[in-house]
Order: C-alpha cells, then sequence, then structure tokens
C-alpha cells in the first residue's frame, strides 16, 4: 500500500528553470493598468446587467477566478493569456469583494483599507518565513506562486478601497484623484532610478497605486461629458481596453517577451 | 528601515504637494454645488412610480433598473460635485431597489421607497 505524504507532494512541487510570473517591463505596467480598468468596469456592468444581485454575481465571479488560477498554475511557467486572464478576473472579484463589505455588510471604507493593509502585510511577513525572500524573479514553485498570487490579490482590494476612501473623503472628482495618484507613482518611479528605493518594495507600492489610477483614467473616458469626461460609456470603453489587452497579450505570446529564467533566491 | 521611510517621504512629498496646490487654488469643497441636471432621472424614477401605482412590480423593477444603470453610470461625475447630496439619493435609491427587489414586494414598502427617492431627487436640484 502507498501512501502519499505531505512531502512527497513538496518534493514533487519541482522548482522550475523559468520564472512563472512576467518581468515586470514598460508592457507590463501598461497592460495592468488597462486590466484594472477593465476589472472596474466589467465588475459594474455584470453587477447591474446579470440581475441576479451582488452577492451571486461575486460568488460566480469567485468560481471563474478559482478556474483560471486552477489553469494558470498548471503551467509552471509564464504564459501570457492564462497570466493576463488571472489578473484581470482577480481585478474583478477584488472590486465586488470591496462593494460587498461596503454595501452589503456596511463596513466603513476606511475600516477596510486598514484591514486589507493588515492582511497585505501578514502575507509578505508570511511569504517572507516561508521563503526567506520575496523576489518576484524567482517564483519557482508552486508554493512561492501562491504567495504571489495571495498578495496581488489584497494590492487590488486595497487599491479599490484606498481610491473610493480618497474620492469620498475628499470629495474629489476622477481627475484630481487621477493626477493625485500619478504624481505619487511619478515620484516613487524616480526613487527607485535615482535613489535607491528597494526594487520589490518599489514594486508592490507601484502596484497597489495603479489601481485606483487606472480606475480615475476608465472614468475619464467613459463619463459624459457635461462631467468633462470623454463621454465614451462603460461598454465601449470596457471593449477598446479589452481589444487593447489582447492585442498586447498576443504580442506578448509571440515575442516572448515578459519571460526570464528564474533568479535562485 | 531606510527603505521604508524612503518610500513614506516619496509618498507623502507629492501628496503633500498636491493638498498645497488644491487649498491654494480649488479652495474647501463647495457645500452647495447642484449636481446638474437631474431631469431625465427623475423623469425614469417617476416612471417607476407609475407602473407600482398599477401594482405590476415585476415591470417597475425591470423599469427601475434603468434608474439604476443611470445613477451608477453617473457616479464618478456627479459625486465629487456634492457627496453629501449624492450620498442622501443614493441612499434612498438603495432602499427603493431593495424594496422593489425582495421575493414579493408589497405597495406598503415601495411606495415610501420611491417617494423618498423622488424627494431626494427634487431636493437636490437647484441648489
Amino acid at each position: 500500500m502507498t501512501t502519499v505524504s505531505f512531502s512527497d507532494v513538496v518534493t514533487r512541487d519541482v522548482p522550475s528553470a523559468l520564472n512563472r510570473v512576467p518581468k515586470v517591463t514598460f508592457d507590463f505596467w501598461l497592460i495592468k493598468l488597462m486590466a484594472v480598468t477593465m476589472g472596474e468596469t466589467a465588475a459594474d456592468y455584470l453587477n447591474v446587467n446579470l440581475g441576479i444581485g451582488l452577492t451571486n454575481t461575486s460568488l460566480i465571479m469567485t468560481a471563474v477566478l478559482i478556474a483560471a488560477l486552477v489553469l494558470q498554475f498548471r503551467q509552471k511557467r509564464y504564459v501570457p493569456w492564462s497570466y493576463w486572464l488571472s489578473v484581470v478576473l482577480i481585478s474583478v472579484v477584488g472590486t465586488l469583494v470591496t462593494d460587498n463589505l461596503v454595501d452589503n455588510f456596511g463596513v466603513p471604507l476606511i475600516v477596510t483599507a486598514v484591514g486589507f493593509t493588515i492582511a497585505l502585510a501578514a502575507t509578505f511577513a508570511l511569504w517572507y518565513v516561508t521563503e526567506r525572500t520575496l523576489s518576484i524573479h524567482s517564483i519557482r514553485t508552486t508554493r512561492r506562486e501562491a504567495w504571489y498570487w495571495l498578495a496581488i490579490l489584497f494590492t487590488f482590494a486595497l487599491g479599490t478601497a484606498a481610491g473610493d476612501l480618497v474620492a469620498e473623503k475628499f470629495g474629489l472628482g476622477y481627475l484630481s484623484t487621477g493626477i493625485l495618484f500619478g504624481m505619487i507613482i511619478a515620484s516613487l518611479s524616480l526613487g527607485y532610478f535615482y535613489l535607491g528605493l528597494d526594487a520589490i518594495l518599489g514594486f508592490w507600492l507601484v502596484y497597489i497605486l495603479t489601481r485606483p489610477l487606472g480606475a480615475s483614467f476608465g472614468d475619464l473616458l467613459s463619463q459624459d461629458h457635461k462631467f468633462g469626461g470623454f463621454g465614451l460609456g462603460t461598454i465601449i470603453t470596457s471593449a477598446v481596453f479589452l481589444g487593447a489587452i489582447i492585442l498586447i497579450v498576443t504580442y506578448m505570446s509571440v515575442t516572448h517577451d515578459g519571460e526570464e529564467a528564474a533568479v535562485d533566491a | 528601515m531606510k527603505q521604508i521611510l524612503l518610500a513614506a517621504a516619496l509618498i507623502l512629498a507629492p501628496v503633500g504637494a498636491f493638498t498645497a496646490f488644491q487649498m491654494t487654488f480649488v479652495g474647501a469643497a463647495q457645500a452647495n454645488v447642484s449636481l446638474g441636471d437631474l431631469s431625465p432621472m427623475i423623469a425614469i424614477v417617476s416612471d417607476v412610480q407609475k407602473i407600482a401605482a398599477t401594482g405590476d412590480f415585476k415591470a417597475a423593477a425591470v423599469r427601475i433598473t434603468d434608474w439604476e444603470t443611470a445613477w451608477d453610470d453617473a457616479e464618478a461625475g456627479m459625486r465629487p460635485l456634492n457627496p453629501d447630496s449624492w450620498g442622501k439619493i443614493d441612499h434612498a435609491s438603495d432602499a427603493a431597489l431593495k424594496s422593489l427587489r425582495r421575493g414579493t414586494p408589497d405597495a406598503a414598502t415601495v411606495t415610501p421607497a420611491l417617494a423618498a427617492l423622488l424627494a431626494a431627487l427634487n431636493n437636490s436640484t437647484g441648489k
């Protein structure tokens, strides 16, 4: 009789030679920004148009996300379509989670923002304790990849709560909100390039902040002229972004742009 | 630790500059700004009210989705104009939507909920 022990499963999680998540390049940030906007508008659209209520929409989209993540984990290397599909779906579910907490459970935004900050900090702490590194260039095992995606889920939820909080508390329009978060991102980039800001710390901070930036950008395109927007509407805006995401993912698949060898760590 | 201080400084510098700019040039948020022309939205809610008065809550629930879509779509642009006034309408909107989307809606909850929503909309017009 053979029994499969936990250690067998872990040792079978053979480290791969290639990093399982993409290199951070210009098109990485471009597509991340668009995935964010898509996620926000798609979440609103599904919630309003499926007509099955916020709770059921959230449950269905969570199931779809889990299916996408299973596909992503099975690749065991970076494959653009499955990676970015997971990011778009995380963006949708992250938005729905925050909406649920605020609308269904009446949790104030300040509490969700603080709560997700603690959850994210705890994720990084446990990630570091188990792996002795937080490098995004050495995601070689399934366990490390799980930490990576958990951190991403919390950055999206935190970014949503922080963006809504700033807009609500300070009554800032989407243009002002966009300029504010754009300035912070620019400042952190300067810090990384010229002042020796740590690459991993900078990466995760910018990852959180691109969430509200992308949402403001989406609002600018979709809102009516009378509010100073471009008046494209949510459906056209989502379609344009989806088209652009598919184009860039196709380009990445052909050029193998984001692939990199895993770094020892 | 040094890294965290550096990151904090890099975040706070633009936030400070932005806040100073806002306070100097934009001034404090104005409390009495109108939300703009709400007449198309008022028309939808009046329509829902008429349908609900006939007792056809199913049709009223379908029609109120048009209100929900219009209201949600305008949120990003409208809300910052007057967050207080926007919040009052949104609160009334949630109650009205809930009243029509229950398993079996009844006039005792639907009628006052719709009236409250219409009142909130009319109150914020022209102020």
